[in-house]
This record gives structure tokens, sequence and C-alpha cells, in this order.
């Protein structure tokens, strides 16, 4: 009997060493690759200057990675945190074990308005925030809300009406910043780059906005775990179990709207993320949000940090988007799950 | 004093009116039994009687406080249910599913806590799921998981109990079981159940009292003793037998076989 608390528990220990081992190694391969390769002594050393505050004897490597690395390494982080987190939320919230922020039409919600807000704005900044960051989050909201709406058949949610409402609508607003991008052929590169998704233009400036966004969206989430769970059996059982659901469930899609605007306009769209890394970690710990959410943000951190550091490698001197790597991956696990689930 | 009081409830889906003007009211440690053809407001009445739907007029009343005032926690601490179709398609383990009937009790961070443990265990032992534990609920039969779902209800210690067709689909054992646990509780600890029952001899039996739901309205509310078998044949639109139980003495409600003999118009016959 207490054979499944006993066995989950060691799950979780066994995951979260691998976890623990995965990050150092993972922190240390992200500074040292690169157009200037450090080797793993200097790297190491560099660290050990910035945890106990000296000098660093070798500036080069210090610059390279406080400058450059290490604000990609973050950001590649929490952007892979925000998706993983927010794709389990929508799971949840939705009933769905298809849904995430992207086939929710989340990310090109939050693509037209960064593209907005590029085209008017020019990304300048807007009531203290980069117009950027306030059109994505705006833009994402309004569209996940809208989906929403559209797959309510007679108060009812279908699975089926959800897929096909959120496809349409990422369609139609991925169509309309299109228009918008073929009506301004000079800002073309900057968002074809950016609709990829890329950490190369990562700055401390943008880790600063974006991360604790990401840590607000995501927090948020994680007060509303066990009534996630709660919700998997319905709105009404959840109900009468004690649960807001009205409540819970816009509260959860706004901040996992906010969590991944802000990883999108940080750095573009990313998809599968928010498929692959729960439903992984689902596999390995359970369905319970509980755990799922805390080790889907870790999970998800670590899987867009190896991405991008494939990302960096596979064809160097060039990098390729990391949008490109994640689809790639990202479309086969898709289809691997549909087929699961259909039989 | 009444436990649960419904006063003239009448509610109306999509401008459709599926209740008009119930008033009826149950006693604390009583099991009231809804009956009623399909279609007749059973599980209107169940979900009203939990806040799931604001009535058109009319209130439901638990302990002098109208449901709808109650927050949705407060309510949960308070009202248990039980419903009809419910699915859960990610694999918890029945065990897991039995904790969350324990929702209502936790704060936010809070873990269950071995009382809370040894309360799910207790209430899976009395729906019979001990041995299924472990078990991922995606594998589960449907009178299993049935089951689960009384089970949970049982673990969330509510004073009052709301059952939609609670065993509808389990054989004729899990049947009894439940019914007689449902009974067991409403006298050992003063629960208050109201149940929807499609068996009307189990509903007989095991109801203090019964409640005849025809098109929305009340037909008739009483002890199972005062239950006129014409006013059943007239809602259901049969003519049944009523016989004594060998067991009991209580009255049973058998059916006459063959359309003809209960008058019912079989329209797919007439088509050839």
């Amino acid at each position: 009997m207490a054979k499944t608390f006993a066995l989950r528990r060691r799950r979780i220990i066994v995951t979260v060493s691998v976890i623990a081992v995965l990050s150092v190694v993972l922190l240390i391969l992200s500074c040292m690759m690169g157009s200037a390769g450090i080797s793993v002594e200097r790297t190491v050393s560099v660290f050990a200057d910035m945890i106990t505050g000296r000098a660093s004897s070798d500036t080069m490597a210090y610059n390279i990675i406080t400058m450059v690395r290490l604000p990609r390494v973050l950001l590649a982080f929490f952007v892979g945190a925000a998706l993983a987190v927010s794709g389990a939320c929508m799971q949840g919230v939705f009933k769905n074990p298809m849904a995430d922020p992207g086939i929710l039409g989340v990310s090109s919600g939050a693509g037209l308005g960064a593209t907005v807000a590029t085209l008017v704005f020019g990304g300048a900044s807007l009531l203290g925030l980069g117009s950027i960051t306030v059109f994505a989050f705006g833009f994402s909201l309004v569209t996940v809300l809208l989906v929403y709406q559209l797959s309510r058949v007679r108060g009812r949610m279908s699975m089926l009406s959800l897929l096909l409402a959120g496809t349409a609508l990422s369609s139609f607003l991925a169509a309309v910043m299109n228009g918008l991008l073929a009506m301004n052929h000079d800002k073309l590169e900057g968002i074809i780059s950016w609709t990829m998704g890329s950490f190369g233009n990562a700055s401390w400036h943008k880790a600063v906005w974006c991360i604790p966004l990401v840590i607000i969206g995501c927090g948020v989430c994680m007060f509303y775990t066990r009534d996630l769970n709660a919700m998997l059996m319905g709105d009404e059982e959840a109900q009468s179990l004690g649960v807001h659901v009205p409540r819970v469930r816009k509260t959860l899609i706004a901040s996992s709207s906010l969590a991944v605007a802000a990883a999108v306009s940080a750095c573009g769209i990313i998809g599968f993320v928010g498929l692959m890394v729960p439903h992984a970690m689902r596999l390995v710990i359970g369905p319970d949000h509980r755990v799922l959410l805390p080790f889907s943000f870790i999970g998800g951190g670590l899987y867009l940090l190896a991405i991008d550091l494939v990302s960096r490698i596979i064809i160097a001197p060039l990098e390729l988007p990391v949008g490109i790597l994640t689809a790639m991956l990202g479309g086969p696990f898709f289809i691997y799950l549909l087929r699961r689930s259909s039989v | 004093m009444a436990l649960i009081k419904i006063n003239g409830l009448s509610f109306a889906y999509n401008g459709r009116d599926v209740l008009f003007d119930v008033t009826l009211s149950m006693q604390k440690g009583t099991v009231t039994g809804i009956i009623g053809p399909n279609g007749s407001g059973k599980s209107t009445l169940l979900r009203l009687i939990n806040a799931l739907l604001a009535p058109k007029s009319g209130n439901v009343m638990i302990n002098g406080k109208d449901v709808r005032s109650y927050s949705t926690r407060e309510l949960a601490r308070l009202v248990a249910l039980v419903p009809q179709n419910s699915r859960l398609d990610f694999d918890f383990t029945v065990l897991d599913v039995v904790l969350m009937g324990r929702h209502p009790w936790l704060s936010r961070f809070q873990g269950e806590s071995d009382k809370d443990l040894a309360i799910a265990r207790a209430s899976m032992a009395h729906s019979g799921i001990t041995h299924l534990a472990d078990r991922p609920v995606t594998r589960l039969s449907g009178g299993e998981w049935q089951r689960v779902v009384v089970a949970r209800a049982f673990a969330q210690q509510t004073p009052v109990l709301l059952l939609d067709e609670p065993i509808t689909g389990l054989d004729i054992r899990y049947q009894l079981e439940v019914m007689e646990f449902m009974r067991a509780s409403a006298v050992r600890t003063g629960m208050t159940i109201v149940c929807v029952l499609h068996d009307l001899n189990l509903a007989l039996h095991y109801c203090d009292n019964i409640a005849l739901l025809d098109g929305g309205r009340l037909r008739a509310f009483g002890f199972p003793s005062q239950l006129r078998g014409e006013v059943v044949d007239e809602v259901y639109g049969v003519r049944l037998i009523k016989i004594p139980h060998p067991q009991t003495g209580e009255p049973c409600l058998f059916p006459r076989y063959g359309a003809a003999a209960n008058g019912v118009e079989i329209r797919e016959a007439a088509r050839g």
C-alpha cells in the first residue's frame, strides 16, 4: 500500500539528483561553448571568481562569460521554464493533454503583438515596460480567451473544438502578422529571426525584465496545483470539492499567459517545449501537479538550455535558431502522443 | 429543524423550464431518494442543492442559510457530490483521487497528513476498493471508478452527501454495499443523504423519504409506504405490480412484461 508513496518519493529523489548534476554540467558547458572557446578550467575559475567576488586574472574569459554567456544561459533557462510550466498548466486547465500555449494561440498572439509593437512604437518603452512585452502580453491574453470562448459549445469544452479554434486563430494571427511584415520590408529581417526563436541577442537588459515576469507568472501557477488536480475531473466536480473554478481558471490563464508573453517577447516563438516537457515529466513522476509544475519548471529550463547549446555548436560558426530545433524534436513527439492517446 | 430546506425552487435551462416550484425539506440523518423518469429534473435538483446552478426563483437553505451565500470552500465542507458522469483521463492512482476529497479541509500548501490518509483509507474500505489503492484510475472498470468517486465523497466528511445515480452500472453486490453504507452513515454519523435512484425497489427499501419528480414538478413526497402505486404508474407510463417482499413484507414494485400490458406504445414495433 505504502509502495506507491515510497516508490514515488524514490523516483523524485533520483530525478532531483539527475537534474542537479545536469544543471551544473549544462551551466559550465553553456559558458564554455561559443565562437570563442573557453576551457573547463578557465570557466570554473571564472565562476569561482564570481562567487568569491575577487577580481579575475582572466579578464577576457570573465567578460565573455559575464557579459554574453551568462545572460543567455539565464534567459534560455527561464524561457524554457515558462513555456513548460504554462504548458502543464494549460493541459490541466483545459483537461486536454495536447494543450500547449502554442496550440492555444498564445505564442502567435504574442508574436503579432510583438510585431505591432515593433512597427508602431519601434519597440520603445511604454508604461515603464518594453512595448513589445506589453503588446505580446495583451495579445496573447486576448488570443487565449478568444480560443477558450470559441471552443465552448453549449457550455461544454470539447477537445476537438479546442484544437480547431486554437489552430484556426493561430493561422489567422500568423497571416495578419505576415501581412504586416510584407508591408514593412525594411523591418522584415529582425522579425523573421524573431519568429524562429533565438537567444543570439540575449542581454542582461532582456534578462532583467523577462525573468521576474516568468517567476511571477509561474509562481502564481504554483499556488493552484492542488486545484488543478481537482479541475481535471471537470468543473462541477472541482467546484463541489471546494475549488472556485471560474476564478482559478482565469487566474491560471492570465498568469501562464504572462509567463509565456514575457518569454516569447524576449526571444521569439519557440514551439513544443510546453508540450514535450510536461509529458516527459509525467512519464517520470506522474500527473500530480504539485510535483509536475516544479519539475516542469526545472526540466523546461534545462531542456531549452541544452537545445540552445546544441543550436550553437551544430552548425558552428553559425547558429541555428532554437525554435527550429524544438519544432524538429517536438513535431515527432506530438505525433507520438496523438497516436498513443487515440488507441 | 430541517437541515435542508428547498423553497419554491424553479430552474430554467436556455429558456426551457426544467424545474417548477419544488418545495421539500430533509431532516438531519435521513436518506431521501429522488426518483422520476429520465429528464424529470432529478440531477438538476441535486446540482441546485450543491449551488452548481443558479435557480430562476426560490432557494435552497442548508443550516438556515442560502447555499448560494456560502463560499465554494465552505460549501464543500458541508456538501459532497457524487456526480453521474465523471471521468479522469490522467493516470492518478485511486488513493490520489480519494485524497482529493480532503481538498476543502487543506490550506493552500498543506500536504495531506496521516489523519487525511487514514480517512481516505477508511472511505476506500467502505466502498470496497482498498485493493485498488495503487491502481491508476485510467485502468479501472466503470463500476470500479464509480466506487472511487463514492469513496472520494465519503472522504470529504460532509454532513450532507448528494449522489446522482451512485449505483447505476454497479453489480448487485456493490449496489447493496453502497446503499447499506449510505444507510449506516445516516444512522451512525447523522449524515443527511439525498440520492437520485432509478431502482425503485432499492429506493423504497433504503430511503426514509421518497421524492417523485415528473416533468420538473414534485408529484409525491413522503415515506416509502405512502407512495401510491397508481401515481408511480402514471408518472412512468407503465403498470407495475405491487407485492410484499417475501423477507420484509415491504411493498415491492415489479414490471408487467410485454408492451401491451403496460399500455406502452412502441413506435419501432408499429413501424414494422
